[in-house]
């Protein structure tokens, strides 16, 4: 069978590798030439609204590629990476103009926003929705000639047609002014080895043993945040052994719980205290510590 | 015959006096050789309390700041020197940081010892030049805190767990063909032989100057276009290319590098050979399991979803590439062991699978690449 597979592989590399080189030196040459680019700022929105009171802001368009291209602007839902979480979307709210505008090659421009509440935003008791902004890359549709014709692409009957479009998703994040409420909670700390994967790694130099530290943070507020902290180890006597930023700043949406995991080689045997910073907020910190033990063995005991 | 030192008259004391003072003097030395280190011995005594730390991410124009920690395991005080060392990797040039860091610690002391430098745009300082220099270029380096002692020997070194990024925060995607004419669709299946090449620009970091996580989906748009077959118990899903009457779907399956098992499951060298042949079942289904049963979610080739079929369980997205938020991979149940980052720009085959019950016709579809990330 493994005989079988190697002379089939030998075969289809032969044929395809010719093919391959030729299309990608082809396609490479062309992209470079014709790919389109277009970037916008900011990359998300995070805003504050009033009951009643629809907030206007801009975003900066550019198109960065070698021609012009027609940009589309719409509103989509929020995409989760947590699919337990249920938060209300504003996605109904986004208003874009102009929703659709032709950009030049190196042209940037400004097209306005507005995040517009309903009436009935005060009765409700969330305290943030959310959203996203879709922006599309469409080739800018071709000149009217001397005829004044268009000259449309599409498909020929019989044949068929694949339109790409690169689509930008910028996440939104509208909290309700007076209903914010910020409390995270560290709902415990956790230390557990990470044995090396001798071997598994192909002849190379195996990769030390590491230590994970695990903190769990609680959102039971009702709005999102973006924790921050360090990860502080001391030895039994007191000295520094080793500091970090607290993993990475995901937001911690309402009702959310993330573990924010934290690596470094496996220390020495001995005694350790282990303290959590974590600044919820500017101006509120919360600190916990716990205390484990690198046993002679390699072994961790918490 | 005597000899010439029975010759010499005997003087026992001053046999003695040479004695005691051959014995002092050696005494001496190895009170000099135990009590006060040679540098050698010195060298090896200055330590790092590992490991050395510092950001990940900068913009040019912003200062980056190592800081290490050194041991003194001596009895006396010595001079310490670390040579923060970075290396371009994408040029390999080698770089020195100037001024480099020292200290004199004192004995059995240890001391917090820091260094900052400024980052510059690459256009002031080439990334291709090697030697010492006072600031660091746009790039992406390994560091390498390599430490001397008073004598110049090196005592230790440590290596920086990450790679230190100096670049400008972007968001771009890339995608050639904008459209891709597939022609007349042959029978069976058939892997359109024209890749698509995807190329992005991510690099945002947080506050914490870490990577933020991404995630680039792919997806059909066909809700508008399809319509289904009218009085059909069941609509199916929209996801490939739609008739131009709206009634009919042909599926659509894309192949990347990040799908399918690697070549120790499979016995495909997909990064010499290039995309899986799609008319093995095993890398078109699934590889088999036992009593006929295929693990489908092991295929190579995989299913391009419609949008309409995606919910916010991201088990239900199609990622080309993403960078997951703590460890820069994803899992996914096609790729167990993770790694779902490819560099940029990366190529995408597309496949069609036309059975006995597709109908003859036009087809389109809307093919959307996102860039999404929270």
């Amino acid at each position: 069978m493994k005989e079988q597979l190697r002379v089939k592989n030998e075969e289809l590399r032969m044929k395809f590798g010719v093919l391959a080189f030729f299309l990608q030196l082809l396609t490479l040459n062309f992209s470079l030439l014709t790919a389109l680019a277009v970037e916008v700022e900011p990359t998300r929105l995070e805003l504050k609204i009033a009951p009643g009171r629809p907030v206007a802001g801009e975003l900066q368009i550019a198109n960065k590629g070698h021609k012009p291209v027609e940009v589309r602007l719409s509103a989509g839902p929020y995409r989760f990476l947590d699919p337990k979480l249920k938060l209300p979307s504003c996605q109904e709210w986004l208003r874009f103009e102009p929703a659709r505008l032709t950009l030049a090659a190196g042209a940037s421009t400004s097209v306005g926003y507005t995040v517009t509440p309903p009436a009935n935003l005060e009765v409700d008791t969330a305290g943030e929705y959310l959203g996203a902004i879709l922006v599309d890359e469409h080739p800018a549709e071709e000149p009217v000639n001397a005829q004044g014709e268009r000259r449309v692409e599409g498909p020929v009957a019989g044949s068929s047609r694949l339109t790409i479009v690169p689509r930008l998703a910028l996440a939104v994040y509208v909290m309700v002014e007076g209903k914010e409420r910020v409390e995270v909670e560290i709902g415990g700390l956790k230390v557990e080895k990470l044995a090396s994967q001798a071997g598994a790694t192909g002849g190379r130099e195996a990769a030390p043993d590491l230590l994970k530290m695990s903190v769990v943070l609680k959102n039971l507020g009702s709005v999102h945040v973006r924790p921050a902290g360090t990860t502080t180890l001391f030895q039994e006597d007191g000295h520094l052994y080793h500091t970090a930023p607290l993993g990475k700043s995901m937001p911690l949406l309402p009702t959310a719980t993330m573990a924010i995991p934290s690596l470094l080689p496996l220390p020495p045997a001995g005694r350790y205290r282990w303290v959590i910073t974590v600044e919820v907020q500017e101006g509120t910190v919360l600190q916990q510590e716990s205390s484990f033990e690198v046993t002679p063995e390699g072994e961790v005991v918490q | 015959m005597t000899s010439h030192f029975e010759a010499q008259p005997r003087n026992p004391a001053l046999k003695s006096g040479f004695l005691l003072a051959l014995l002092v003097e050696m005494t001496a030395g190895l009170l000099a050789f135990c009590l006060l280190p040679s540098p050698a011995f010195a060298a090896f005594n200055l330590k790092y309390i590992r490991p050395a730390s510092y950001d990940a991410h900068f913009n040019p124009g912003e200062q980056v700041t190592f800081t290490v920690i050194i041991k003194n395991n001596e009895s006396t005080a010595q001079f310490a020197e670390v040579d923060v060392t970075l290396v371009n990797q994408a040029t390999g040039a080698e770089l020195t940081l100037t001024p480099v860091i020292t200290a004199t610690i004192g004995a059995f002391q240890e001391v917090t010892l820091t260094g900052t430098y400024p980052t510059v745009a690459s256009a002031t300082t080439p990334s291709t030049l090697s030697g010492a220099t006072n600031n660091i270029p746009e790039g992406s380096y390994t560091v390498t805190f390599p430490l001397f002692d008073g004598n110049g020997d090196k005592s230790d070194s440590v290596r920086g767990t990450f790679p230190l990024h100096v670049g400008t925060e972007t968001e771009s995607l890339r995608v050639f063909p904008e459209a891709l004419n597939l022609g007349t669709i042959p029978p069976g299946r058939y892997m359109h032989p024209v890749p698509i090449e995807i190329r992005y620009s991510y690099f945002q970091y947080n506050r914490l100057r870490q990577d933020q996580p991404f995630a680039i989906r792919i997806y059909t748009d066909n809700a508008a276009r399809y319509e289904g077959v009218p009085h059909a118990l069941k609509k199916p899903s929209p996801a490939g290319l739609v008739s131009m009457n709206g009634r009919y779907v042909i599926p659509v399956k894309c192949w990347t590098l990040n799908f399918g098992p690697d070549i120790q499951e499979t016995g495909w060298d997909a990064p010499l050979a290039g995309p899986p042949p799609v008319d093995d079942d095993d890398y078109w289904l699934g590889p088999p399991l036992l009593e006929g049963v295929r693990s489908y979610g092991s295929a190579n080739w995989v299913r391009i979803p419609d949008l309409v079929d995606m919910t916010p369980n991201p088990i239900t997205w199609r990622r080309l590439v993403g960078q997951d938020q703590y460890d820069n991979r994803f899992v996914a149940d096609s790729n167990v062991t993770g790694d779902f980052t490819l560099k940029s720009p990366f190529t995408l085959y597309l496949a069609t699978e036309a059975g006995p019950t597709t109908v003859e016709g036009t087809y389109v579809a809307n093919l959307v690449v996102e860039l999404w990330s929270p």
